[in-house]
Order: structure tokens, then sequence, then C-alpha cells
């Protein structure tokens, strides 16, 4: 055997790393050749240097530091994250309904719809406010108070529904409340 | 009896804080000695430490079950340090830190000084390697990693790993002139003082 190519095998030989059919090879060069010999026992040496260096022992409190990191980390960071997910998430929407509106051929109407949509929240919001006030403030709804108010917002409701189809058929092309 | 790995990772998955302090107490240590074997100064060593464990706590529940947790810990840190040099680090040429000056100022033996020297100039060829060869012989000769854990934790295969370990020790011992003196195994034999841990195998 060369001893070049087994040279390369010296390290791992030390480390005990070799495959056992390279490990006979070697052991048996070994005994044979000074010049290898030397070599293994300079890098025994300069392993050993390695490993007995000296290393400081680490005396700072990383527990500390790190529960700090991660308590300053966690709170800003989880709010930050939480806004900027909604400021993006209702960016993304904004774009993509302008988008929609701009390039769409149905744009108008939807356009439209997004109004009526916005319209009747803002109606079932005040309907919602009203009836809260008239429940908190105890007026009386006497026996058939209950029923008629469910009755009348669901009337309205369907008429409104049953409107908003009326006028889309009748004016498909404009905007429906203007 | 104290409490496992296994036991105080998952703990730690579970969402303990006091696990998770146990592990960084018992780990703190090992984690120091591959960052300041990659790093060469005490100061930044501690601080990616302190980064390395804050990344533990990130990411403990990808730490698959039965995973090796030193191995994880040792490529954490490993990277982390890399980053820091790639960022521009300066790498410490003053090696072994103030305590070893107090040493070196302190009346002592002839063998002390030059057990001493023989250190620095350790330390000093150890922080002239180029990065890669660096990394290897740290991982294996100051830690004690095996060469299929230092594949893993550089991402490189084993025979790489081989063949910069083997390269890393021929450069040092070229570097380290004194190992070839008759006088050599005398300054071997000195061990250090109080404050330091040697680099024992794990």
């Amino acid at each position: 055997m060369l001893c070049n190519e087994l040279k390369e095998n010296l390290s791992a030989y030390l480390d005990n790393e070799l495959r056992t059919n390279q490990l006979a090879g070697l052991t048996e060069h070994l005994a044979n050749c000074p010049k290898c010999r030397a070599e293994h026992s300079r890098l025994i040496k300069v392993s050993g240097l390695v490993q007995n260096l000296p290393i400081p022992l680490s005396t700072a409190r990383v527990f500390t530091g790190v529960r700090l990191a991660i308590a300053q980390e966690e709170i800003p960071g989880n709010s930050l994250q939480v806004l900027s997910g909604i400021f993006s998430g209702f960016g993304l929407l904004t774009i993509g309904f302008a988008a929609l509106i701009v390039y769409s051929p149905v744009g108008l109407e939807l356009l439209a719809l997004i109004k009526a949509v916005a319209r009747n929240f803002i109606d079932i919001g005040a309907l919602a406010v009203k009836i809260s006030t008239r429940i908190s403030t105890g007026e009386p709804f006497g026996f058939w108070g209950w029923p008629i108010s469910l009755s009348l917002f669901l009337g309205f409701g369907l008429a409104f529904y049953l409107l908003r189809k009326v006028l889309r058929s009748i004016n498909l092309r404009g905007p429906l409340y203007e | 009896m104290p409490a496992t790995d296994r036991d105080l990772i998952e703990k730690c998955q579970q969402g303990s804080i006091d696990a998770f302090e146990h592990v960084v107490n018992r780990y703190q240590q090992y984690a120091f000695k591959i960052a300041y074997g990659i790093l060469g100064n005490v100061g930044d060593a501690e601080d990616m430490v302190q980064e390395a464990f804050i990344t533990v706590h990130r990411q403990i529940n990808s730490l698959r079950k039965g995973g090796a947790f030193p191995t994880w810990l040792g490529k954490i840190v490993t990277n982390l340090c890399l980053r820091k040099i790639q960022k521009g680090v300066k790498i410490s040429s003053i090696p072994l830190e103030s305590q070893e000056s107090q040493q070196l100022s302190s009346p002592g033996t002839d063998q002390a000084y030059l057990a001493l020297e023989a250190q620095q100039d350790v330390h000093k060829a150890l922080l002239s390697l180029p990065l890669d060869l660096r990394v290897a012989v740290v991982l294996r000769d100051l830690q004690g990693f095996s060469y299929k854990e230092i594949a893993e934790i550089a991402g490189i295969p084993v025979g790489t790993v081989k063949s910069r370990i083997h390269q890393a020790r021929t450069l040092l011992a070229d570097r380290l002139s004194f190992i070839d003196n008759e006088s050599f195994t005398e300054v071997e034999s000195f061990t250090g003082d109080e404050g330091f841990t040697k680099g024992e195998r794990r």
C-alpha cells in the first residue's frame, strides 16, 4: 500500500472511524512503516492538544437572558404579527375587489352589490341598536310584542330582499341606489 | 434521580419553562465550548449560546420525538457562529482571555509557562485554520462528536468530514512545530487551573 493513500486515513484511524476492511490494512502498514508511524504520532499529539485546550467556564446567566429575550419578543412580536396579518388581509381584499370592479365585465354590478350589502349592514345595525335600546329601557312588549317584532323584522328582511331582486331585474346596468 | 433529556424535552414541548431552565443549565457549557472553539472569544461565544437557546425555545416542537438534542443544539450553535463570522465578526487574536493573562503574570514554574505558551499557540493555530476545517476539528476534538454527527451538523457527507478533520490536524501539526520537540511530553502533561474546563470528549 502507498503511504500517501494511507495517510488520508490516519485521522479516521485514530478516531476509530475506519471500516473494518480499511482498519486491518492500515494497522499492518503502520507496524512496518516508521514514516507513517511518526505522522500518526504527530496527529495523536495534535488531537490531544486540542482536546486539552482549556475552555473558560461560561458564567453568563444565559437562562435569564433567554427568558427576557423570549418575553420581549413574544408580546410585541405577536401583536405586531396579528396587526400586520389583519392589515395585509384587508389590503389584499381591497386590491382584489378593486381589480374585480375595474377589470371584470360585471364590475359595475359588483360595485353596486357591495354598496347594497354595506347599506344592508348599516340598516341591520341601526335596527339592532333600536331593538336593544327598547329592550334595555324595559319598555313593555306585552304578550304579542315579541312575535310581532320578530315577524316585522323578518318581513322587512324579506321585503328588502324581494325589492332588491326586482330592482336588479329592472336596472341591470346601473347602480341600484343612485 | 435527574430527569433524562427526553423527559425534559417532552416537558419543554408541552411548554414547561422549568424544564427549559434545566435544559439551559445542563447544556450551557456544552454549547459554549462549541461557540468558543469556533469564535475564540468569550463574549461572542456567550452571545451565541444565548441566541442558540432562544432558537431552541422557538423551535423545540420541530425536534422529532427521540431526536438527539445535543446534536441538534450543536447544529444550531454552529450555524449561528458561522452566520456571525459571515457577517464579519472579528476573530479574537488574543486567545484564552483575561484569566490566562492572570495566570501568566503569577509566579510559576518554567514548565507552567511553557504549557501556557503551548496552549496559546494551539489556540492561535486553531483560530487560524480555514473556517470549514476549524468547525470540523472543534466538533471532533473539543466536543467529541462522531463523524456521522459532524456530517449531520455541518450538512456535508461523512467522507468530507473525514477529509476536513485530517487536513485540519495536518495543518495544526505543521504550524505547531514544538510537537516535534523532545520536551513536548512535559508540556502536554500540564493541567489548567480553576475557571477552565478541559476540552474533554462527551
